[in-house]
């Protein structure tokens, strides 16, 4: 790896994630004129979680005053936000943006302690955690979600194990503060730790010595769930299937992440392009080409460095910094072919929309187009952030 | 039981409303029931930007309702979804559809709790494709129909506006 080009990614993330705060507090997940000028829940979360690591810490308690004072009467946070913290979704509920805030703020009163926040934010975390816990199934012990990571209910729909870990670390996070703030949260507690049992046992397989993506179940108070008309299990490889341990409910050198890791590795490593992809090409939804994601190919990163494999962690690591142009990171890359492929494939069934159009317009005036590459929306706020929280961890464990 | 046979039992009950008490008892209904549904949702804005103007490239609650081919199940009284009641004034949905009526009163309230207003210019019917335009909205906010017509002909089946409050 170029440590000199690696070292100047990591200040630039910094400059790239301190310039698109809105003076509101909000984090752009791309810069204004771009494809995604909002700030969205999840992205918005992890971006602030960067901010933690950068310690920059007054940007990170403006974030999360801005997303604590956007959450809805229900005690649901949106998929996305203007600036002004009303909501601007166009997507159906993605439960795993609550356990992200709450993951976050969590993660902020370790750091901080700031005791002030939280009290004043208690209400909030309340309904954040309540809503959570309506959304769980008590007969499978898990939440149902629409979306989750991938915003694809094809495959998201049902008993996701993104939104899964994310709320039981949420709520985990919430019984902590609580706890320090003298909350009686017991009730939380044994909530979470129901949760976490089942993501180990219904969301794992021993056959394939993997954690599993998704239980398909259509209504979440479907009783019995085997009479759900959408039941059905995923096993796929997904990289979301790494989730327990990125947020914390199993260490990463546990046998069931590593393998589940190797299998991840395995699957998705990009032959021709390096990186990780997300899922399979067949599942398809490859908008601007199928390619490698860097945010999940640093969260994976993460997994090697934290269990010392020093030459795999630099492989992704690395890859990262190669395909960053002038500093900047893209949502994914992919190649011509590729991006031609979904091309055709999205014109003929008719659904290319004009926020398509304006996708494709800007992988063809990036400059690595070429060279025969499609990047797809530059700069993208979350990958720096996953570099930011990666490279760290990185020099403090192998420098 | 079918998985659709509650948005069928909404169907229904708006026949039997509608018929019960007349066109404007369920129009008042259906505004209620926006505003409801606006309250339990919080502030928001909806919608895809053309310069000042909104549109939405299609109704979602249409979607949702599939009105056509409901209106298909229940032969003899699609006429209901719509002939509704043209009320008239700025405020006032331009009703395409009797889904406009929720869906605007929703908007309208989500808006409300945002610090906006929010005006509906004109809608495209999911089942006939007719336009109806608010003539009144239009012109409170100085906007040409025609300007307005091209966006529905091209890419829209609704469109609005949001003002500050002070605006109308």
């Amino acid at each position: 790896m170029n440590e000199k080009k690696a070292d100047k990614l990591y200040r630039h993330s910094i400059t790239v994630i301190k310039e698109n705060q809105h003076k509101n507090g909000g984090f752009y997940a791309s810069p204004p004129g771009t494809r995604y000028p909002y700030i969205y829940t999840r992205d918005h979360s992890v971006i602030t979680l960067g901010a933690l690591d950068a310690r920059m810490f007054k940007e990170a308690r403006r974030a999360l005053v801005f997303i604590l004072d956007a959450q809805k009467p229900s005690g649901e946070f949106s998929q996305r936000y203007d600036t002004d913290g009303v909501d601007t979704s166009y997507k159906d509920l993605q439960i795993d943006g609550n356990g992200l805030v709450l993951f976050t703020l969590g993660k902020y009163y370790e750091v901080t302690k700031d005791d002030e926040l939280c009290i004043e934010f208690w209400d909030v975390i309340e309904r954040a955690v309540e809503y959570i816990l309506r959304h769980k199934n008590d007969e499978i012990d898990l939440i149902h979600t629409l979306n989750s990571i991938h915003e694809y209910p094809a495959y998201e729909h049902g008993f996701e194990i993104f939104a899964n870990a994310a709320c039981c670390a949420g709520i985990f996070a919430a019984v902590k503060m609580g706890k320090a703030l003298d909350k009686d949260v017991r009730r939380w507690e044994k909530e979470a730790e129901k949760v976490k049992n089942a993501i180990f046992t219904r969301l794992w397989s021993s056959r394939l010595r993997s954690f599993i993506k998704n239980i398909r179940i259509k209504h979440q108070n479907s009783k019995p769930l085997g009479y759900d008309p959408l039941v059905s299990v995923v096993t796929d490889v997904d990289v979301a299937e790494y989730s327990p341990a990125y947020f914390g409910l199993i260490a990463d050198d546990d046998l069931r992440i590593v393998s589940t890791a190797r299998r991840i590795h395995r699957a998705l490593w990009d032959e021709e392009l390096g990186g990780l992809n997300r899922y399979p090409e067949y599942w398809d939804r490859n908008n601007g080409g199928y390619g490698p994601w860097p945010h999940f190919t640093l969260q994976l990163a993460r997994h090697f460095i934290n269990i010392g494999d020093e030459d795999t962690a630099e492989q992704y690591i690395g890859w990262c910094v190669e395909i960053a142009y002038e500093d900047l990171l893209p949502e994914h890359i992919s190649t011509i072919e590729r991006f031609e492929l979904w091309l055709e494939t999205y014109r003929n069934a008719n659904i290319l929309t004009d926020k398509k159009l304006v996708m494709i317009n800007g992988i063809k005036q990036h400059p690595k187009w070429k060279d025969g590459f499609a990047y797809v929306t530059t700069p993208l706020l979350w990958p720096h952030a996953e570099y930011i929280r990666t490279y760290s961890l990185w020099l403090r464990t192998f420098r | 039981m079918k998985s659709k046979t509650l948005v069928k039992a909404l169907l229904i009950g708006m026949i039997e409303i509608g018929s019960r008490v007349g066109a404007q008892g369920l129009y008042d209904w259906l505004w209620t029931i926006g505003e409801r549904l606006a309250e339990m949702e919080g502030k928001g804005l909806e919608g895809e930007k053309s310069g000042d103007l909104r549109y939405e490239p299609f109704c979602p609650l249409a979607a949702q309702l599939e009105t056509t081919h409901y209106c298909e199940i229940l032969p003899g009284q699609e006429s209901i979804c719509v002939e509704i009641p043209r009320a008239g004034g700025a405020d006032k949905p331009a009703c395409a559809d009797i889904i406009c009526v929720v869906h605007h009163a929703y908007r309208r309230k989500r808006a409300e709790l945002a610090g906006k207003e929010c005006v509906h210019l004109a809608a495209k019917c999911p089942m006939t494709g007719s336009m109806a335009f608010n003539e009144e909205a239009i012109r409170a906010v100085g906007k040409s129909k025609k300007e307005i017509e091209k966006l529905l002909k091209t890419k829209a089946v609704c469109v609005f506006m949001y003002l500050e409050s002070d605006e109308i």
